[in-house]
């Protein structure tokens, strides 16, 4: 009696054999990926792929001699929860029924459907005599890539809660899903003995050899680190910012504002003193103007040290137009500008600015300045304060920080479709 | 033809299913070819349970939506009614309990009522669960049977499990309902002999004897 | 752990140690000592 039955893949055409006649019931094409229904005489296509999953350690139809008895790799399956994905291997041998490889982060567990339940609350869990502790917190995997048979109708995206149980290197896995609960034991075993028994080379050495590359994305081993990289990235960026408010303190301000003339410069109008009390601090200038429009005024802040006479320059500049053309109207420019002026040591300063206001496209001349003989000038009113945040380092951070999950990403997903 | 008791018994050269009415055959139908699965078990297995020999006389396979599954009819040779049945590499031995029919939950469900996977059912002190529940049809036979399985012939089966492999299994079709007890188990615990040869497998030493 | 989450890890610190000792030294690349020159030297609204 053959037992295997031969199918052709409704979808490719690729010579398929179901080797758990009678009991798989799904089936992923090796060629294609489509999913087929093969508990009927009639293969029905499910799902249709172009792609067969990939990356596999254990081919279906790979045998392998574990614990006196042979077993046949009937299917395998690539899960993952919120930090990890693993391998889990269908064995089946028609005398003895089927068993479990389980490869997560090279290492391997065999595993046992149980028939006697384990008992116990979430914590603890007695079975066969030996209590069992809870390891873990319950989580939620899902299934991302499907190859070979199953008996169950197994499909990608399929979702199941697990809690881990531990006595010693045994492991009891208890996984419910559509209203059953299913309980397996896992034992550890050594990658040599698997190694053997498949006629497979060395897990590590494998590694070794065929991915020099460390972050390789489809490694039999690699455990799904994205979630926890964005995690990490968000808590740092956050991190960062208390750290570095911390760091720029203490705040002190002083304002005041200028008058801009046109066609000249209003020099060294005082607008307060401000005292750096740490080594080094950030200091920032705010220049802000109301209703002008079609100008721009010039500023320039001299942070003069009373102890030295010593001066740090800065420069500001406040503008505004609008117009309207063919499209409409437009307006451009801020009537608000803010200076940013780091490496100020610590010490006592004045602040003095120097402002010219121009007109666009020229100035105004002063007939149209009205009946007033006063000529025209821009109010600005100048904030000055100590210990501000260097926002452009912050976000220089965040986009450093966020770069390299991304481009882990863009790895993972050039390899996973690009081969 | 072991069994003068078993009424049906399916031609295993022309798929006939034969009714025994005294010493006249009749031919009642055929029933469909069965469809090839890896199952180790073959008419002429037999199992040592519990002191008693049980010979595999008869098999009905049973699909549903999501699958398929067999049961084998042994014969122990006391005249009374088990089916080991196969799925999902596991085996459950089931022999009839037409007392637990008394059971306010089965009554229920023997008149036609429903009953919800995560049922709990108490039998001799022990609480089982219902784990599933299929619309079953009769895919195919062969040896000696109880009922015809004609095609289109279908039931409703719903499994219980202990905690301790203890098994729970009923049936409801046309006839009526019918309950199983028993428990789950391992091929190895049943201590088998005369097993299907499977080309391209060894029997493993364990199941040998 | 897989070693590129330990990569990251170092890279986490590397650039936090950086942004820090920026801001403890009050160094930014983006502060405005100097005056910037516009393309050609002219301004006015870049609006076309």
């Amino acid at each position: 009696m053959n037992a295997v039955r031969n199918i052709a893949c409704p979808n490719c055409g690729g010579a398929l054999e179901v080797r758990a006649a009678g009991f798989s019931v799904n089936l992923a094409c090796a060629y294609c990926g489509s999913l087929l229904d093969v508990s009927r005489p009639e293969v029905v296509l499910i799902e249709a792929h172009d792609k067969a999953a990939k990356g596999f350690r254990l081919a279906p139809g790979a045998r392998g001699t574990l614990f006196d008895v042979e077993w046949e790799t009937v299917g395998a399956l690539r899960r993952r929860d919120l930090g990890y994905s693993w391998e889990e291997y269908l064995l089946f041998n028609p005398y003895a029924g089927y068993r479990w490889l389980v490869l997560s982060d090279r290492e391997w567990q065999f595993g046992t459907m149980l028939l006697d339940l384990p008992e116990g609350n979430d914590d603890t869990v007695s079975w066969r005599g030996e209590r069992f502790t809870r390891d873990g917190d319950a989580s939620t995997s899902e299934t991302t890539a499907v190859l070979g048979e199953f008996y169950w109708r197994v499909r990608a995206g399929d979702t199941v809660e697990a809690m881990l149980y531990e006595r010693g290197d045994t492991v009891l896995s208890r996984e419910g899903g559509g209203g059953e609960v299913n309980w397996t034991q896992l034992v550890p075993v050594e990658d040599d003995v698997i190694a053997q028994a498949f006629g497979l080379g060395r897990l590590k050495a494998h590694r070794a050899v065929r991915e020099p590359s460390p972050s390789s994305g489809s490694s039999s081993s690699t455990a799904n680190d994205l979630p926890t990289m964005f995690g990490l990235a968000c808590a740092a960026i956050v991190a960062l910012l208390l750290a570095m408010v911390l760091i720029s303190g203490p705040v002190e301000r002083a304002s005041a504002s200028i008058d801009a003339p046109f066609a000249a410069t209003r020099e060294g109008v005082r607008i307060g003193t401000l005292t750096v009390r740490r080594p080094w601090q950030f200091v920032t200038v705010t220049a802000r103007g109301t209703d002008f429009d079609n100008r721009w005024v010039d500023l320039d802040y001299s942070l003069v040290d009373r102890a030295t006479g010593q001066s740090m320059d800065g420069y500001g500049i406040v503008e505004h137009y609008s117009g309207r053309d063919s499209d409409g109207s437009w307006t451009e420019g801020s009537r608000k500008g803010t200076t940013l002026l780091g490496r100020v040591p610590r010490g006592t300063y004045d602040l003095y600015v120097d402002a010219s206001a121009h007109g666009w496209p020229s100035d105004p001349s002063p007939q149209i300045s009205g009946w007033s003989s006063l000529p025209e000038t821009v109010t600005v009113s100048i904030e000055a304060e100590t210990g501000s945040l260097p926002w452009g380092n912050w976000w220089t951070a965040a986009v450093l920080l966020f770069a390299f999950p991304c481009i882990a990403v863009w790895r993972q997903y050039r390899e996973e479709n690009g081969r | 033809m072991r069994s003068a008791a078993l009424p049906y018994s399916t031609c295993a050269y022309c798929q006939s299913l034969l009714l025994r009415d005294g010493l006249e055959l009749q031919d009642i139908g055929k029933v469909a070819v069965l469809p090839p699965d890896v199952s180790p078990i073959q008419l002429g297995t037999s199992l040592r349970v519990e002191g008693l020999t049980l010979t595999v006389v008869g098999r009905v396979r049973w699909g549903w939506d999501n699958g398929s599954w067999n049961e084998w009819l042994l014969d122990a040779g006391d005249g009374s009614e088990r089916w080991l049945g196969e799925a999902m590499g596991a085996f459950m031995l089931t022999a009839a309990r037409a007392d637990l029919r008394e059971l306010p939950m089965i009554q229920g469900f023997a008149t036609g009522g429903e009953i919800a996977v995560g049922a709990r059912l108490t039998v001799e002190g022990i609480t089982l669960v219902a784990i599933d529940r299929k619309e079953a049809r009769c895919l195919g036979s062969e040896g000696e049977l109880p009922f015809p399985t004609l095609p289109g012939r279908s039931m409703t089966n719903i499994d219980f499990r202990g905690p301790n492999r203890e098994a729970v299994s009923l049936q409801r079709d046309a006839r009526g309902a019918s309950v199983w007890l028993g428990y789950y188990s391992d091929l190895a615990s049943l201590a088998p002999a005369n097993l299907r040869t499977i080309e391209g497998w060894s029997i493993p030493r364990e199941l040998t004897r | 752990m897989t070693l590129r989450l330990v990569l990251f890890l170092l890279w986490i610190a590397m650039v936090m140690a950086g942004c820090l000792s920026a801001s403890y030294y009050a160094w930014s690349p983006f502060s405005d000592e100097e005056r910037p020159m516009r393309a050609g030297g002219s301004y006015g609204p870049t609006h076309k």
